[in-house]
């Protein structure tokens, strides 16, 4: 089947409760319709280069950050003392 | 694997000076993900790592799943909050979350306050701590 035969074609899935209600939440939520909901997660999922989101996260531990100004290293160096 | 998000495991992969920061990166590969979290935990992360682009792209992409909020959770928040001195309004929300998605694991990296804190009925929150 060629990619073009795919598109466009009209398709029953089955999801899990719990992703029905999270569809069925953003639906609301956004005033949208079911189906446009269900296309921009598949196309959100076409385009996350197949990483999980925990890979994900851990992938970016390298990536520049916005410059600590003094004031939030202060704050850091509390949070640190606080929860280690 | 779904799970709920508090900022200490997000601040600890995304620190390599963190104690917890292998840890974190461990536990973030095998809950896998998406997370639900909230913003008053996304806003913590992004002042304590200044990783606001990124945080931006896990809302985006549905990484982050934001479940909830000072509007929506107000009740259960402030419950939390009036129970113990301790609590900051970020853990309470991570809370409210718990109580909405009672079978989700809580990842967090503070077992000592997160161990005291109790949903409305009583339970305690299914941790995912560092020992």
């Amino acid at each position: 089947m060629s990619d073009t035969m795919t598109l466009g074609r009209r398709r029953t899935v089955r999801f899990a409760a719990d992703i029905d209600r999270q569809i069925a939440a953003r639906a609301a939520a956004e005033n949208k319709p079911v189906s446009e909901i269900i296309r921009a997660s598949v196309l959100a999922g076409l385009q996350m280069d197949g990483l999980t989101a925990g890979d994900w996260i851990v992938s970016l531990a390298d990536e520049p950050a916005r410059p600590a100004s003094p004031a939030r290293q202060a704050f850091r160096k509390k949070y640190l003392a606080r929860h280690q | 694997m779904k799970a709920i998000l508090d900022a200490g495991p997000l601040i600890a992969a995304w620190d390599k000076s963190d104690a917890y920061h292998h840890w974190a990166q461990t536990t973030l590969k095998k809950y896998s993900g998406p997370y639900l979290t909230t913003e008053l935990v996304l806003g913590e992360v992004a002042h304590m790592t200044g990783k606001d682009a990124a945080i931006f792209e896990g809302v985006r992409t549905g990484r982050f799943i934001i479940g909830g909020s000072l509007k929506t959770d107000a009740a259960a928040m402030q419950r939390v909050l009036f129970a113990c001195a301790h609590r900051d309004l970020a853990d309470a929300s991570i809370v409210a979350l718990s109580e909405k998605e009672p079978h989700l694991p809580v990842l967090t990296s503070d077992k000592r306050h997160f161990s005291t804190h109790r949903r409305a009925d009583q339970t305690a929150l299914p941790m995912v701590a560092p020992q």
